[in-house]
This record gives C-alpha cells, sequence and structure tokens, in this order.
C-alpha cells in the first residue's frame, strides 16, 4: 500500500511541471476570453448608445450579455480540449517514457522490492487524478470567471447564470459534469475503464512489440464486446428481454469484469511477459 | 547461489540463449565473457525477470524470483536506471524509499570515493560520472548479489580504474557477484569464475584458481583455446 | 513528514474531493429548486374521491427546463427530481398500466406501455402489441404485421404467449390496437387498420378473434369502413373512431362508435390546420352518427338521438365516450356547460341529460373528461400565472357535484410568469 501511495506521488511528480502549465495556460487563456469577450460587447453597446440610442435599445440590439457569450468562445474551449488532447497522450506517454530515450528507468520500476502492479495501478491512478484535478480545477475558473465577468460588465446589460446553468448552455461541459452523481460515476467509470485496457494494451506491445501491437488492438476489441456484451445480447438475440435497472447492472457487472480482467492480464504481462 | 538452469531464449526465430545452465556463488566474482552476440545482457535480465525466457529456470538461493529478491539482488544495467532529470540526491532519496536494504552510509561512502556532487543533475555528468552514479545506486544496497552489465565499456581509463578498485574493496566483500564483459583485461585477476559464452550455448565454465593451479592458464589462454577452436 | 513528502498527492485529492462535494451538493440544491411543488387545492367538496387519482403533465420553463410532472392529492413530483434508478426504471408519469410491471414483473417484459394493448380481469392479464417486419424493395417498403399476443392466467401463473399474421393485408400502410378484449375465451382486438385503395386512403375499425385455445385467428369483423381522398380536391371527409376510452383496461361488453361528416367550410384557411396538422373539426360537421357493438354476440346497433342531441352535437367539437356496466355516455361542451347522455345499454334508449354548468364552476373548454363507475372526472389542461388548473369530480347519476378543487403551487412565491404547465391525463385507480 505504502509502495503503491509513493509510486503514485512519484508519477503525480514526474507530470506536475507539465499540469500546472496546463492550468496556468487555461487560467490565462480564459481570462483574457472573459476580458476580451465583455470588452468587445460593452464596446459594441457603447458605440450603439453614443450614437443616440437609448439602452434599450442596445440591449435590444445586441442582447443581454451572458456567460454563454464567453464558454461559446474558441478561447475558452481551447484550454479544455488542449488539456484532454495532452492527458489522452500523457496515457500512452506515461508508459513509453520509461523506455524512450536514453534512460532505463524501465528498470528500476521494475526492480522495485513491490508487485509489479502496484507500478501499474500507480500509474493509473495519477492519470485518473490528473483527470479529476483538471475537472475539479476548472469548476473553480468557472467560477472565478464568471464572478470576474460580472465585475465587468454593468448589471444593465448582464443577465447572471449560475454555475448550473453555464454547464447546461454547453452540451461538452454536460458530459463533464453530469447532474447526478451517478451519472458522473458511470462517465468516468467508464474513462477508468477505458485508460485500464488502453494500459493493458500498451503492455501486450512491450512484451511482444509488433506483435504485442495486434494482441493488444485484439484484447481491446474483446474488452469492448464483453462491455457492451449485455446491450448486444439485449438488442439481439434477447429481443429487448431486460428491464433497465437490469441492464444497468449487467453492465456495471461487465465493466467490473473487463476491469478485472484487464488488471489480472497486466498482472500477468508485466510479472511473466513484459521485456525491459 | 544463483542456479542458471537450462534456459532457452528466442528472439523470433533467432535462438539467443540455447541451453544455458551455470551457477555463481556468493562470495565469488563469476564472469560471463562473451566476445560477441546479445546473449550475456539477456543472461542478467532473465535473473531479474525483466524478460521472459522460452524454457529454463533460474533460482536464487533455491527460490523461484519474486518481488521481495530485490531486496536481496540487484542488477546495474550499462545504462543509467534513473531519471535524467534528477539530480544525484534525489535518485538517492528514491533508492532510499522504495529499498529496506538501501544503505545510505555506504552511499555516502561511495559518493566521496567517486567523487560526485551530490547536487549535480543525472543529465549533465560525464559518461564516466554517469556509469558511477550507477554503480552507487546498486552498490549502495545491502543485497547478497549483483549484477553488471559490462560495467567498463565506454567510460574514460580513469573511471574505469576507479570502478575496478571497488570490486577489491570492502564494497563487493562476500557478495555474489555476476557480471559480463567482452574483455576481461582489466579485471581478470578479479575474476573467480568465468563462464564462456558464445551463439547461445555455454562453452565452458570453470573456477579460474584451479584451471591456473592444474592446467597453469590463464582465463584468457582459456579463452584462446575455446574461442579459437 | 508524510504530508510534505506527498504534498502532491494529497493537495489534489483534497481539491477534487472538496470541489466535487461542493458541486454536487450545490447541484442537488439547484435541482430541488428548480421546480415548484404543486398541490391540488380542495376548494369544497369530499376529498376522499380525488385520493386515488393522478394527474400528468408536462412544466415548461423560461429558462429551458421542463419535466414530465404527476400531481396526486399527496403533492407533485417531477421526473428530473426522481433518483436516477427511478428515471431509469419508471413509467413517469405512471399511466393505467405502470404497476403491472411490479406486479408481473416477468411478463411485462419486452412490452409496449401502451394502456390500449391492455385487458385485465381477475382471471387474466392480456396483451396484444403489434410488431412489423418491413422489407425495402428499392424505394417502395412492405409491411408485414404481427399481433404480438401473451396472456398471463393470474391463478396459474402461467402466459401464452404467441405471435401471429394479421390477416389479408396486401397493402396495409398503419395497424393499431386499439383495445382489447376478453370474451367467453377468445381475444377480441379491436383494431384500426390504414391503407390506400385506388389513390383512396381507407381506414377500417375492425374487430379480430383469437381462439386462445388453438391460437388462431377465427373471425374478424369490420364495424366501420371509410374512404378518404388524401390528396387534391376534397370537399369532405369521413371520421371514424372508437369513443371508448382507450386507457381502459378493464373489462367491457360494448364498443362505442362514431362516424361523422364532416363538410370543407366555406373558407378553409392555413389557420384550420392546427400544430399537429390534423384538421380541426367543428363548423364543418355535417353529420354524426354513434353506434353500439356488442362484443359478445356481434351485433351492431345504432343509437337513436333526438333531433336537440343531434344539433347540439353538431355545433361542438369536444366528444367524448364513456362505458360502464350498464351504461354507455356521451358527453360533450355546449354554451358553457357539460352535458353528458345516458344511454341504456339494454334498450339503447336516451335517458335524460345530465349538465354540469362550466361557466358557473369557472372552467374553460380545454379539458378532460374521464369516467369511473358512476363518477365523473374533469380536469383543465392548463395551468399559468395566476390560473390554477380546475378539478372537479360529478355524481353521473344525479348530476351533483361532489369535489371541487384546483392545482396551485405550494408557494406562493415560486408564481412567475416564466412558466407553463400542461396536463395531459388523469389516471384513475
Amino acid at each position: 500500500m505504502m509502495s503503491y501511495l509513493k509510486l503514485t506521488n512519484f508519477e503525480l511528480s514526474r507530470f506536475f511541471k507539465m499540469y500546472l502549465v496546463l492550468i496556468g495556460i487555461t487560467l490565462v487563456m480564459q481570462t483574457l476570453s472573459v476580458v476580451w469577450t465583455a470588452n468587445n460587447y460593452l464596446g459594441e453597446i457603447n458605440e450603439q448608445l453614443s450614437s443616440g440610442s437609448t439602452v434599450e435599445e442596445a440591449i435590444n440590439g445586441w442582447g443581454l450579455f451572458s456567460f454563454d457569450f464567453i464558454t461559446r468562445g474558441f478561447w475558452f474551449s481551447a484550454p479544455i480540449l488542449l488539456c484532454i488532447a495532452s492527458l489522452l497522450i500523457y496515457v500512452f506517454f506515461i508508459w513509453y517514457r520509461d523506455w524512450l530515450g536514453k534512460n532505463t528507468f524501465a528498470y528500476r520500476l521494475f526492480m522495485l522490492p513491490t508487485a509489479r502492479l502496484n507500478v501499474f495501478l500507480a500509474k493509473a491512478t495519477a492519470i485518473f487524478l490528473m483527470v479529476l484535478g483538471l475537472i475539479s480545477i476548472q469548476l473553480v475558473f468557472l467560477t472565478i470567471e464568471n464572478e470576474l465577468m460580472k465585475m465587468i460588465v454593468p448589471n444593465t446589460f448582464r443577465e447572471d447564470l449560475t454555475i448550473n446553468e453555464i454547464i447546461n448552455g454547453f452540451d461538452y461541459l454536460r458530459v463533464l459534469y453530469p447532474v447526478s452523481f451517478i451519472q458522473f460515476f458511470i462517465n468516468y467509470g467508464i474513462g477508468f475503464m477505458a485508460v485500464i485496457v488502453v494500459f493493458t494494451g500498451i503492455l501486450f506491445e512491450r512484451s511482444f512489440r509488433w506483435k504485442g501491437i495486434i494482441l493488444g488492438v485484439l484484447f481491446s476489441g474483446i474488452a469492448l464486446i464483453v462491455f457492451f456484451l449485455p446491450i448486444l445480447l439485449h438488442e439481439t438475440i434477447l429481443n429487448h428481454f431486460f428491464y433497465p435497472t437490469e441492464l444497468f447492472i449487467l453492465m456495471l457487472i461487465s465493466g467490473l469484469i473487463v476491469i478485472a480482467g484487464s488488471i489480472w492480464m497486466s498482472n500477468y504481462l508485466l510479472n511473466k511477459k513484459i521485456r525491459v | 547461489m544463483i542456479e542458471v538452469k537450462d534456459i532457452t531464449k528466442k528472439f523470433g526465430r533467432k535462438k539467443v540463449l540455447n541451453g544455458v545452465s551455470f551457477t555463481a556463488n556468493k562470495g565469488e566474482i563469476t564472469c560471463l565473457i562473451g566476445i560477441n552476440g546479445v546473449g550475456k545482457t539477456t543472461v542478467l535480465n532473465a535473473i531479474m525477470n525483466l524478460t521472459p525466457i522460452n524454457s529454463g529456470e533460474i533460482l536464487i538461493d533455491g527460490n523461484k524470483i519474486n518481488k521481495d529478491s530485490y531486496e536481496k539482488i540487484t542488477f546495474i544495467p550499462d545504462a543509467i536506471t534513473m531519471l535524467p532529470s534528477m539530480k544525484i540526491s534525489d535518485a538517492m532519496t528514491f533508492m532510499a524509499d522504495f529499498y529496506n536494504a538501501w544503505n545510505q552510509t555506504r552511499a555516502d561512502e561511495l559518493l566521496s570515493f567517486f567523487k560526485l556532487d551530490a547536487n549535480e543533475r543525472i543529465s549533465s555528468l560525464s559518461k564516466g560520472n554517469t556509469a558511477k552514479v550507477n554503480m552507487l545506486l546498486g552498490l549502495a544496497l545491502d543485497v547478497d548479489y549483483l549484477l553488471m552489465d559490462e560495467p567498463f565499456s565506454g567510460i574514460d581509463i580513469f573511471s574505469r580504474e576507479q570502478i575496478a578498485e571497488v570490486f577489491t574493496s570492502h564494497l563487493v566483500e562476500d557478495r555474489g557477484v555476476i557480471i559480463t564483459t567482452h574483455e576481461i583485461n582489466d579485471i581478470e585477476h578479479l575474476i573467480d569464475k568465468a563462464v564462456l559464452l558464445n551463439d547461445g550455448v555455454v562453452l565452458r565454465e570453470f573456477n579460474a584458481e584451479e584451471v591456473r593451479e592444474t592446467e597453469g592458464k590463464s582465463i584468457i589462454d582459456v579463452m584462446r583455446e575455446v574461442y579459437h577452436a | 513528514m508524510l504530508v510534505k513528502r506527498f504534498w502532491k498527492l494529497i493537495t489534489l485529492t483534497i481539491v477534487i474531493i472538496v470541489v466535487l462535494i461542493a458541486y454536487f451538493i450545490q447541484t442537488s440544491l439547484v435541482v430541488a429548486n428548480q421546480f415548484p411543488e404543486l398541490e391540488l387545492k380542495t376548494i369544497s367538496g369530499d376529498e376522499s374521491v380525488i385520493k386515488n387519482i393522478q394527474i400528468s403533465g408536462d412544466y415548461y420553463d423560461q429558462s429551458n427546463y421542463s419535466s414530465a410532472v404527476m400531481v396526486t392529492d399527496e403533492g407533485s413530483t417531477y421526473r428530473e427530481k426522481l433518483s436516477y434508478f427511478e428515471y431509469l426504471e419508471a413509467t413517469f408519469p405512471p399511466n393505467e398500466v405502470a404497476s403491472f410491471k411490479d406486479e408481473y414483473r416477468n411478463f411485462m417484459r419486452n412490452k409496449w406501455m401502451s394502456p390500449s394493448s391492455y385487458f385485465d380481469n381477475e382471471e387474466y392479464l392480456a396483451y396484444v402489441g403489434v410488431d412489423v417486419a418491413t422489407e425495402r424493395f428499392n424505394t417502395i417498403y412492405h409491411h408485414d404485421y404481427f399481433f404480438e399476443v401473451d396472456v398471463l392466467n393470474k391463478t396459474t401463473n402461467k402466459s401464452n404467449a404467441f405471435k401471429i399474421k394479421v390477416p389479408g393485408q396486401a397493402d396495409y400502410s398503419d395497424v393499431q390496437v386499439m383495445d382489447v378484449q376478453l370474451v367467453n375465451g377468445e381475444l377480441k382486438v379491436v383494431t384500426d387498420i390504414g391503407y390506400y385503395h385506388n389513390e383512396q386512403h381507407v381506414y377500417e375499425l375492425m374487430v379480430y378473434t383469437i381462439d386462445l385455445s388453438t391460437n388462431k385467428i377465427t373471425g374478424d369483423d369490420t364495424l366501420l369502413a371509410v374512404e378518404n381522398n388524401e390528396e387534391g380536391d376534397w370537399d369532405g371527409w369521413t371520421d371514424i373512431s372508437l369513443l371508448n376510452d382507450y386507457r381502459d383496461i378493464s373489462e367491457q361488453k360494448y364498443l362505442l362508435l362514431q362516424k361523422s361528416e364532416n363538410k370543407k367550410p366555406e373558407s378553409v384557411s392555413q389557420e384550420s390546420h392546427n400544430e399537429d396538422g390534423v384538421v380541426e373539426a367543428g363548423w364543418g360537421v355535417t353529420d354524426r352518427a354513434f353506434f353500439l357493438y356488442n362484443l359478445e354476440t356481434e351485433e351492431f346497433n345504432p343509437i337513436n338521438l333526438s333531433d336537440i342531441h343531434r344539433n347540439e352535437l353538431l355545433s361542438t367539437d369536444d366528444v367524448t365516450g364513456h362505458m360502464n356496466d350498464s351504461h354507455a355516455y356521451i358527453t360533450y361542451v355546449i354554451e358553457g356547460k357539460l352535458k353528458v347522455l345516458d344511454i341504456r345499454l339494454d334498450d339503447f334508449s336516451v335517458g335524460s341529460d345530465i349538465v354540469f354548468n362550466w361557466d358557473e364552476l369557472d372552467i374553460s373548454d380545454a379539458t378532460q373528461v374521464k369516467m369511473n363507475e358512476d363518477k365523473i372526472y374533469v380536469m383543465e389542461r392548463f395551468k399559468n400565472y395566476k390560473d390554477p388548473a380546475k378539478v372537479i369530480v360529478g355524481d353521473m347519476a344525479t348530476g351533483d357535484l361532489l369535489y371541487e378543487g384546483e392545482i396551485v403551487m405550494k408557494d406562493v412565491d415560486d408564481e412567475t410568469e416564466n412558466y407553463e404547465l400542461q396536463f395531459y391525463n388523469m389516471v384513475i385507480n
């Protein structure tokens, strides 16, 4: 347990600078986008006011300013997409960086007097914590940015939204921040499962190299089929036999089977097949 | 005792090891000698369970390797096993963090013996100093067995002398050591046992002193005989 | 020491936990306050008659929150406020057959929850659904329609499930089950069939008889059929409809049918089509005829109405039908009054009118009328700002008002102009 925690902390440390940079980029870009969008809007309003329009006419023309104006902009979404892309790449890089280049850190990791599975679990946990961390920090940023927007745009021209309304106004934010905790658990559980399956695929490649890529893809395919098996059966030969709750429980079980199977397979590969 | 029993290893269709057997005792320096091929490193990797073998068995003090074995046996590969971004002190902290066998006093001793600065980053070290750090990280563990892969290759003459000195010191003492090399000039006098490998098979395994006494031959003499035959 | 060493891990974990907990608490509070609590407030009368009614509808908010809602005498339930699993599982708002899912869980697997497909009595629960297999030849689609039959014997807990092809269906384009009845061991499937014939759109109201000992269709009876010119020039059309409450799943011996003739009005404009694209009836109705069909004897009888009733029925478009053991009822709204025509099933004679004065009760025209045993239930379909939806219950035999109530917001502060409530069904258990 202690080794697992130490390794997790270590894996976090290895990406931490990059992680802080990602957070920094997000904060800077989103803050600038708040300032820029709000000022743009006020500029248009002022122009109209100075050309003799009343406040009502200006509002009718440009609409009330709300945070949706900001979330719809490129500079708001870009850092989110950048963070997602970085973490997706890092899912692979977290393993390959131990093999590639001059350093042979994989030697060290696999010669540690602890179960090699801990290395696997620590890497998975690190990815997971970093994902949840970004999600949480983005929520904090949203709150701050919302307040900042209120400071820039005067009351008259503003329609205030709560964090939930901001999230509602944007489809992909709803996927990241579901309303119900169970839905949150499902979304991120599936994400976690996918990370574990990809890790297993990587270990296949690291164990058997070229042949391993095929095995890894095959394994991921089987994992996908196993996970969706209840739905596949339900839609085909079982002719909609299950009730939604039953299907949910079966999917939960199939998901757990995929996670357990992947971890078991990874443990096997790490102990019996891995090559440094 | 490390027992390597009839191990076979294939890379694709190529047999790199084809029924290799030998033993290495505690308190002795066993040298895996091969003039070409990758078999030597593969043997060490196989002992450490860093590469799977196709058949055969490896026992360490009668047991198959497991996670606890890494407190008893360690491996110093020919490249550094720490992140280049780390300072030497970070690397030592990392080792101390994970190994019960880590001996800080000995680590400090080695640090001054090798004249290394703990605040230097691994990435900024010379080849020779990198090899020394690598050596330090292995030697500072209180383990029974030490495996070293080509500890003298590609480094300058002074570093080589310094490293060779280690073998005669109390730092190695009664441990079992397996080293691989393709040129044994620097360390011939240190070797207790030689295992001559070629094309994946053991051509000869012999005790250096015995051969010297009974046949009056040095290891190099035996090598000439074996490899030129 | 430990904190210092693991500070990254600890900080990140704490940030995640704190922020996410705060987020989910805040979200649940938002959801809890998103939809106003509704209640059925009694104005006068006996509250016990509304003990078992469920009124279902939809709530829309100006900021795009919407939710199905159910109101009972105990308050309101919103679909969006259900727990995750309730949301997943429940037929919401619950309809007449929703509770079967709990009682006969296995029987109810893979069945449409449409009440018109069900029949329920002490001994049996019967289901007839329509399954369609579609084949495509270039641009032409060919449909094969099947009845999916399943009859549960409640005493033995065994069910008899089979699939049977709907007969004579060369070119059917629509097959719908309107009602299912079990009469003397035979299933009567009231079916609405549509197809094109000689460029005319044909509607037929059929009753198929399925023998449950052989699982075969042993008879079909076309009750009413009409042909309409679907496109092009038309100056009139004919409607046929089953007036029995299609949501009623209990035993009914008679089918109450209506055939209406509609004339193209003098100036038919686009506005005469409502949102669903359906031509609004009403000012074009030139004739309404009513029939009773006995499912047991297969007798088909017209109902003879007085001239007064006939004329009144031509100037209203809110005609509904109801049925109990000994009577059939036709209701319609005229001049601010709800009239109920009472038809005896033994001799098809029309008794004296029962009248509920809507103007006095301040009820608008947009209502739903339901009957249960000897009571009539009426609810208004809309509730908006400061205008509650009325619910009244009357006695069919005497015409007395038994209950008067209204659906209002529990918390008056919730009343804003920014919402709309629409009710579409009333389930009386």
